[in-house]
């Protein structure tokens, strides 16, 4: 199996959902690859979290309000920055609290009960246009996981291709490869440790985007005219 | 005396040989202004000029063996080099004449492509090449793998991309997007309405006007981000880093700690505010100052 292929594998890996024979080859992979131990360590440390998390959490009946009228608040602050900066922060902490579990919520859930079907359903999800970002952490874990069977696969069929390119161009395809994943395990470190921020989901989506892209560039040109 | 004529005979034989393994070709066909035009050429390099004749004129340089092919109507054509040895193709000189206006599509593996003055649109693929764009095409999509980019002149639509090479654009364009991994980007020019420039870890340099209803996206990991522009330019900044440092030298606002504990973030305007220009960074520091 292929480092991209054990990477798509890595979330059932840690949750115990491998079968015993697929199980041994992606343990080795792991003592052997700093990115995919990086990675397993993350989701554990995810795992860990969301595990302390209640099944459900009911919002108080004015959360929402609450929430708009932070989000009011930052927007008519943000005019103002930086005279009156301070009075605002105990609402949109407050606000940031409740998105938060809201969030973790929700991705609890959908991790809880997600349908051992959810594999063979999942490609039917289109990729979304590069303009638009998930707008929360659950819907773009809908999406990573989309952009992983994507890479997945184009990183097969390039492997299969590998004859046509030169030497030279693998190794700097390799090298290319190797920096947009570092920069993904970057950020997604980032983001386990601050779920709710939207611009390392933004950052995130971009470069599953470039990765996604550049695999598909590369697959294209090297089939020929 | 028969040894003497058999070294000569020896030496012309060696002396020949290179050129004997090339083979001069020179094609002609007949292509409206605006038709179309494909050429693949796997190794070596594609040399393209536009000029005002509805002729396409052809000079090819191959290697013994190699065939070059080339067919087509007046509305639209195709030339392509056949290797004699597909596993390990020899290098191909191709240059090319084409009516000025021509839709242009050009695929190589690592042979270099050179346009020149051509209007129409141009589709252009490299392997490990570089590809040089010199003049105004309609529009320009450019792609890369591990090879340079570089453009010169204008387009109203521009699609540049590369993995590991770096993108150099001199012109104006009314909406660009420019994207690397790690190899740089630079722009420096003209006016632009909507530019979206992206890298993993390249560093990015801009150095152009805005118009005011335009939209600029910056995006990068770890890279640098240099925007230059001029002193009377109506925009409005926002520039968001995860973990790294802003630079304003184009108002008095400072950058503010990060919303989420780390980096910096800026909201700033110069003149009446207007072009609405994002810079997002994860490690990557930005510098926005005023054109030297």
């Amino acid at each position: 199996m292929t480092h991209d292929v054990i990477r798509h594998l890595l979330d059932d890996y840690v949750t115990g959902e491998l079968t015993e024979d697929a199980r041994a080859p992606v343990a080795e992979h792991i003592d052997g690859c700093e990115l995919c131990s990086a990675e397993v360590e993350s989701l554990k440390e995810i795992l860990a979290r969301a595990s302390e998390l209640p099944r459900s959490i009911d919002p108080p009946a004015t959360a929402w309000s609450n929430i708009r009228h932070a989000i009011e608040h930052d927007a008519e602050v943000l005019r103002r920055v930086p005279a009156a900066k301070t009075w605002w922060r105990p609402f949109t902490a407050a606000a940031a609290v409740l998105l938060v579990a809201a969030v973790s919520s929700s991705a609890t859930y959908l991790y809880v009960t997600r349908d051992p079907g959810y594999h063979v359903l999942a490609p039917k999800i289109a990729i979304r246009p590069a303009a638009e970002t998930p707008a929360s952490l659950a819907a773009f874990t809908v999406e990573e996981n989309n952009y992983l069977r994507t890479a997945s696969i184009l990183q097969e069929l390039l492997d299969s291709q590998q004859g046509e390119l030169a030497p030279e161009t693998i190794a700097q395809l390799k090298a290319s490869l190797r920096t947009i994943d570092e920069a993904i395990l970057e950020a997604r470190n980032a983001l386990a440790r601050d779920p709710a921020n939207k611009i390392l989901i933004e950052m995130l989506s971009a470069s599953y985007r470039q990765k996604v892209d550049l695999l598909r560039r590369t697959t294209e040109m090297t089939r020929g005219s | 005396m028969k040894l003497r004529a058999l070294i000569s005979l020896v030496a012309a034989l060696g002396l020949a040989t290179p050129l004997a393994a090339q083979k001069k070709v020179e094609r002609r066909l007949a292509l409206g202004m605006e038709g179309a035009l494909r050429v693949h050429n796997m190794v070596g390099s594609v040399i393209i000029h536009g000029w005002n004749k509805d002729t396409v004129l052809v000079r090819a340089v191959l290697a013994d063996g190699d065939e070059f092919h080339m067919g087509g109507t007046y509305t639209g054509a195709k030339m392509f080099v056949e290797s004699s040895n597909d596993r390990n193709p020899k290098a191909t000189r191709l240059e090319i004449w084409v009516p000025a206006r021509v839709r242009l599509w050009v695929k190589t593996a690592t042979a270099n492509i050179d346009v020149t003055g051509v209007s129409g649109g141009l589709d252009l693929y490299v392997v490990s090449g570089t590809i040089d764009v010199r003049g105004n095409p309609r529009e320009l999509n450019a792609e890369a793998i591990d090879g340079d980019i570089h453009v010169s002149g204008s387009s109203p639509w521009i699609r540049v991309k590369s993995a590991t090479g770096a993108i150099t654009f001199r012109g104006a364009s009314a909406d660009a997007a420019l994207s690397t991994v790690s190899g740089s980007i630079k722009v420096e020019g003209g006016l632009f309405e909507r530019a979206k420039i992206e890298t993993v870890t390249g560093n990015i340099t801009f150095a152009g006007q805005l118009d005011r209803s335009g939209a600029f996206d910056f995006d990068t990991h770890a890279g640098t981000v240099d925007i230059a522009v001029p002193d009377k330019t109506n925009a409005s900044f926002s520039v968001v880093t995860i973990a790294g440092r802003i630079d304003n030298r184009v108002s008095r606002t400072r950058a503010l700690a990060g919303r989420f504990g780390r980096g910096e973030e800026l909201t700033t305007e110069t003149g009446a505010g207007g072009a609405k220009v994002n810079v997002r960074t994860f490690k990557g520091p930005v510098t926005i100052r005023h054109s030297p």
